[in-house]
């Protein structure tokens, strides 16, 4: 007796912690997927103009800066971005390379399946900065020149590139949760809700998603879907990012999700994408609530 | 014409007095006047075997100084101007015009008489001869002939080991001579600097003139260590620790992006095909290629590279690794011998 009611106990326990860690997950899942920022100078023209210690320092400091860059509100607002080690996934690295002529800040997206394309190239010194330095600048002008590069060259000119080939391979997260009844009984009604914190993230309001999920039957279908300006509650922490399902992909063009409804509740989400940021200006308050719909169980 | 004898006689008073003179002195033998001219003549001053002698030594000194002069100094102009009686001493010229003729001719007759037909002048010029052949057997000479050059030079020859010394103009297709202190036990060395090329140390030996010519005898093996504009770039602003091993030696010095002479001094003129060269390297960097047209000396130490030689110059980041590059002084690589030292790639 006393063995069972001890087996019993540590279910118990044990149904506590995933419960627990189901709820911290869906927490902090309220933040779109992070992007970790890795930056080295790797050039040996810099590596050997520093001292191991104070490099790994500025390396680390110059990351969090270009972290911060990259999440600002005219760069890539849409992800997370935090400083990360050269292994973290999926990271932008970043590095210092010669060019010709010139010396180059470069980045690159690097995920699971290993970089994205060639880097991405922004001015860092020209021959003509290097003549006015007397040759490359002592290491305590580093991190400006860096930032200014990276910001005012690499993402200025390439920006929509950056973001294309984020938006194709770094989800912006993972779960997704019906909104009404399933199957919906209209197409105006095949709504899903992203765990994304309205008070954070309306500016994606009527953004245009690529939901990833698989399907009962096997294989994986692709939603394509749009914001429709609605907060909805994702859980009871937080409100998120109501969509509307348009579009139904599954091994060939897209289809009007009107044919599919009833596939719908045999779907389990996988990830889902930004595809276009139609940013939503106004302030987040201003969007009304849906009508009375919940969650799907 | 002065002397040329007047039918009357009138035309040679001073033979009647140099006639009576030589009947009284005993050093001045006359010679025997020639059949039928001893009514219309009188016989000159007798050349007595101690005249010959004196006049022969004489004679002797003054062209043995003279060929030292010329061959051992570039001073014959001015010696020989004085002796033709120019420069400073143009005034005895002037005052010997201003004497009668009457006087002058005392004057060499007294000069005559009591110097070339004296014993004490043989001795004197004797003396003078080993004294200037002892001096001599001290004395070497250095000579430094500009041969191939468009410009002037300045040149300073100094004892090795001496302080440096004042320096000499040498024109283009002039040469410069200076005799030289030495001895057979221990021929001297002396440092001749030309500005514009390596200094070259030379050993002199008494009699001996060594000639060095600009610029082939200065054109020793010589190493310009230059970086390549990647690593001026990484070294300009924070300096580094150069270490270069050579000729058995170890020197260290702070490298800068400036070219660094391994074997020579500061004072040594990049060559213009270099330049031109360098130019071409790094069309967008002239103030790099400014840098580069004034290496500094490795050392303050003099340092002569031989042929074969192996020279290491290591590099020290500021995390003190090495980064070293290895090379031989070539014999035939031009001057200098250009090595470049890049960035660890």
């Amino acid at each position: 007796m006393s063995g069972a009611r001890g087996l019993e106990g540590r279910r118990t326990v044990l149904s506590a912690m995933a419960l627990l860690g189901c709820l911290a997950a869906r927490a902090g899942a309220q933040e779109p997927q992070t992007i970790f920022v890795d930056f080295q100078f790797k050039a040996s023209s810099f590596t050997t103009m520093l001292a191991s210690a104070p490099r790994a320092e500025m390396e680390k400091k110059i990351a969090a800066d270009l972290a911060r860059v990259l999440a600002g509100p005219t760069r890539f607002p849409y992800w997370t971005f935090r400083r990360g080690d050269a292994e973290a996934l999926p990271r932008l690295s970043i590095w210092l390379e010669r060019g010709h002529p010139d010396w180059e800040v470069r980045m690159s997206l690097v995920t699971s399946a290993g970089p994205a394309g060639e880097p991405w190239k922004g001015r860092l010194f020209a021959p003509g900065d290097l003549e006015l330095f007397g040759g490359l600048p002592s290491p305590e002008a580093w991190p400006d020149a860096i930032l200014t590069a990276f910001d005012g060259r690499l993402l200025s000119e390439q920006r929509e590139k950056v973001l294309a080939v984020l938006a194709d391979l770094v989800p912006l997260g993972v779960e997704v949760v019906p909104v009404g009844p399933m199957p919906p009984a209209s197409p105006q009604l095949a709504r899903a809700v992203l765990p994304l914190q309205w008070e954070h993230h309306c500016r994606l309001a009527r953004a245009e998603f690529r939901v990833v999920y698989s399907w009962a039957q096997g294989g994986e279908v692709t939603l394509h879907s749009v914001g429709i300006v609605m907060p909805f509650q994702f859980n009871p922490a937080f409100q998120g990012i109501t969509i509307l399902h348009r579009e139904w992909e599954f091994g060939g063009s897209p289809e009007s999700i009107s044919g599919h409804l009833r596939d719908l509740k045999e779907l389990t989400p996988v990830s889902f994408y930004l595809v276009k940021p139609n940013t939503f200006s106004r302030p987040c308050s201003t969007a009304a609530e849906g009508p009375g719909l919940s969650v799907a169980p | 014409m002065a002397n040329t004898p007047r039918p009357d006689g009138t035309g040679r008073p001073q033979l009647a007095e140099e006639s009576a003179r030589a009947r009284t002195d005993p050093g001045v033998a006359l010679a025997p006047a020639p059949a039928g001219e001893e009514t219309t003549s009188s016989p000159g001053p007798a050349l007595s075997p101690l005249f010959v002698a004196n006049l022969l030594a004489i004679l002797c000194l003054g062209v043995a100084v003279s060929a030292w002069i010329l061959y051992y100094t570039d001073w014959f102009p001015a010696v020989g101007g004085l002796l033709a009686l120019g420069g400073v001493v143009s005034w005895l010229a002037f005052i010997s015009r201003i004497l009668s003729e009457e006087r002058m001719k005392a004057l060499q007759a007294w000069t005559d008489r009591s110097i070339l037909c004296s014993r004490a002048t043989l001795a004197f010029v004797a003396a003078l001869a080993a004294a200037g052949l002892v001096t001599a057997s001290f004395l070497g000479a250095i000579q430094v002939e500009s041969v191939r050059e468009s410009a002037d030079r300045y040149l300073r020859v100094d004892r090795v080991g001496s302080a440096p010394g004042d320096e000499d103009r040498l024109r283009a297709g002039e040469l410069f001579r200076v005799p030289a202190w030495t001895s057979f036990f221990a021929p001297s060395r002396w440092r001749v600097k030309v500005s514009g090329y390596p200094d070259a140390v030379v050993a002199v030996r008494p009699w001996e003139r060594v000639a060095l010519s600009i610029p082939a005898s200065f054109r020793r093996p010589v190493i310009l260590l230059r970086p390549t504009v990647d690593l001026f770039d990484e070294v300009h602003n924070i300096p580094r620790k150069l270490i270069v091993q050579a000729g058995g030696r170890t020197f260290e010095a702070r490298f800068d992006g400036h070219p660094v002479w391994i074997g020579c001094d500061e004072d040594v003129d990049v060559p213009l095909r270099l330049e031109v060269a360098w130019r071409a390297e790094a069309p967008q960097r002239p103030s790099v290629v400014n840098t580069w047209l004034h290496p500094v000396p490795l050392a303050a130490e003099r340092l002569e590279l031989k042929p074969g030689a192996e020279v290491v110059a290591t590099l020290f980041d500021q995390d003190q690794k090495p980064w070293e590059k290895k090379f031989l002084v070539r014999r035939d690589s031009g001057f200098p011998q250009e090595e470049v030292l890049d960035v660890r790639r």
